[in-house]
């Protein structure tokens, strides 16, 4: 499918060619007729995202678990894939309530588990074996930590 | 230096850099925008390797001037091929291009051939229900090369430059900025002809978390008065739809705001979308770069 579609365009710009005459002047900007630069021009990526396909057994799923996992929380709150799987650990470790934390991450608007639970106050700090704030940063930093290895080991 | 020695024409480009440095630099840094490198923690943006191959066909009628001006049509190909997530080359040919005025016989001919690379300077995502919303600062360069048939002498080559800053305001709805001056071919005289550029993007899904395969983009494209010619404003709306085989379909209707534009044009493309390393773009797309083609 995709070579007979890249093969059709080919063939409807070689045909093109072919009948070249005269010249035009270049348009100017603007997507419509000429060329536009910028975020619009490229594609959203929609594929499984390369850090759950490397770090799912971090959190001793698949990558399509972790993808199905995220889809579902993101109604909750959508962070980034590496801070997700940053929350997951630290869920499975500190036994921290995903779903609260993931609100409190919205309601700060911060990727950072430990930056949204230190902001939402000393309540939700009780966190067996967490000392503070400090302790939870420590923590989160250690979590990214081992995600970028794993996804070095990966490659 | 005082600003009224210089000619108007780099008094407009001077603007243009205003523009950036006044008010897109400020809000890129408001943003807490971050430096965007291949392995960004990123939801949204493109991965390495991500390309699209795109047909589209453009038509435009009379101006509103009295001198008669042409109605054309073109048609455009487009390959574009992420080289790293946060860097891509486009390559864009137009096919053809016929041109009919009143009174005379219509022409038709190979046109010029676009080379652009896009490189997204600053990007972050911000946590959101249903999709991260992104913030991104991008800088874009396009040569045009003379296939056409012009004699190809150095300033046959159209140079652009555009700064642009994009953001999602909600999952739905995406909005872009662009500024920066077109360096265009002149063959009549040494140097380019200087065109301030403007661009406004607005893009909207057709549902609330972003996920629709429709949506409806709208934009406008301005850009001041050069000795190739005046003043120009082009408004541009229509809606896309992108299938699950990556396959998408952009229809947009085009309005000349300005007398010397085109009274009204249409723009058809047809785009597939895929990965070199991986099978198909395969999900609905999401606000802020399923847009324009």
């Amino acid at each position: 499918m995709r070579f007979v579609f890249v093969s059709a365009i080919f063939f409807v710009g070689a045909l093109s060619i072919a009948s070249q005459v005269s010249g035009n002047r270049a348009s100017r900007s603007g997507s419509p007729t000429g060329m536009r630069g910028g975020f619009t021009e490229r594609s959203r990526s929609s594929s499984t995202p390369e850090v759950f396909q490397k770090t799912a057994q971090l959190v001793h799923l698949t990558p399509d678990q972790l993808s199905k996992k995220y889809s579902s929380d993101a109604l909750t709150c959508a962070v980034t894939p590496k801070s997700y799987v940053a929350l997951l650990i630290a869920e499975e470790q500190l036994k921290l309530d995903r779903h609260q934390t993931l609100e409190a991450m919205c309601e700060k608007k911060t990727n950072s588990f430990a930056k949204a639970l230190s902001a939402a106050g000393a309540m939700r700090l009780q966190v067996p074996g967490v000392t503070g704030a400090q302790d939870l940063y420590a923590r989160e930093h250690t979590y990214m930590k081992e995600i970028d290895e794993a996804m070095k080991n990966r490659k | 230096m005082s600003i009224s020695i210089l000619p108007v024409r780099s008094v407009r480009i001077w603007s243009a850099c205003l523009f950036v440095v006044i008010c897109v630099l400020p809000a890129a840094s408001q943003s807490h925008l971050s430096w965007c490198t291949q392995h960004i923690d990123s939801e949204n943006l493109p991965q390495q390797w991500d390309y699209s191959v795109a047909y589209g066909l453009v038509g435009n009628a009379h101006a509103h001037t009295a001198q008669p001006t042409p109605a054309t049509l073109a048609g455009n190909a487009k390959l574009s091929l992420n080289l790293a997530r946060c860097t891509m080359i486009l390559v864009a040919p137009q096919t053809f291009q016929w041109s009919k005025t009143q009174g005379q016989p219509s022409s038709i001919g190979f046109g010029t051939t676009k080379i652009e690379v896009n490189h997204i300077l600053f990007y972050t995502e911000s946590p959101f229900q249903g999709s991260p919303l992104s913030r991104g600062f991008a800088l874009d360069y396009t040569i045009t090369l003379p296939t056409n048939g012009s004699k190809p002498i150095v300033e046959n080559y159209s140079h652009q430059f555009l700064a642009t800053f994009a953001w999602d305001q909600r999952p739905w709805m995406s909005y872009e900025v662009d500024a920066g001056v077109l360096l265009g071919a002149r063959s009549s005289k040494p140097g380019y002809t200087q065109t301030g550029l403007l661009t406004l993007i607005a893009s909207f899904n057709g549902k609330k978390d972003g996920k629709s395969s429709w949506s409806f983009p709208i934009e406008v494209d301005a850009g001041t008065a050069s000795d190739s010619g005046p003043s120009s404003v082009v408004s541009s709306e229509g809606a896309s739809y992108k299938f699950t085989s990556g396959l998408s379909l952009q229809g947009l209707l085009l309005t000349g705001l300005t007398a010397n534009d085109p009274k009204v044009g249409f723009a058809l493309t047809i785009k597939y979308a895929g990965n070199l390393k991986r099978k198909s773009q395969n999900t609905a797309p999401s606000a802020m770069n399923s847009g324009l083609i």
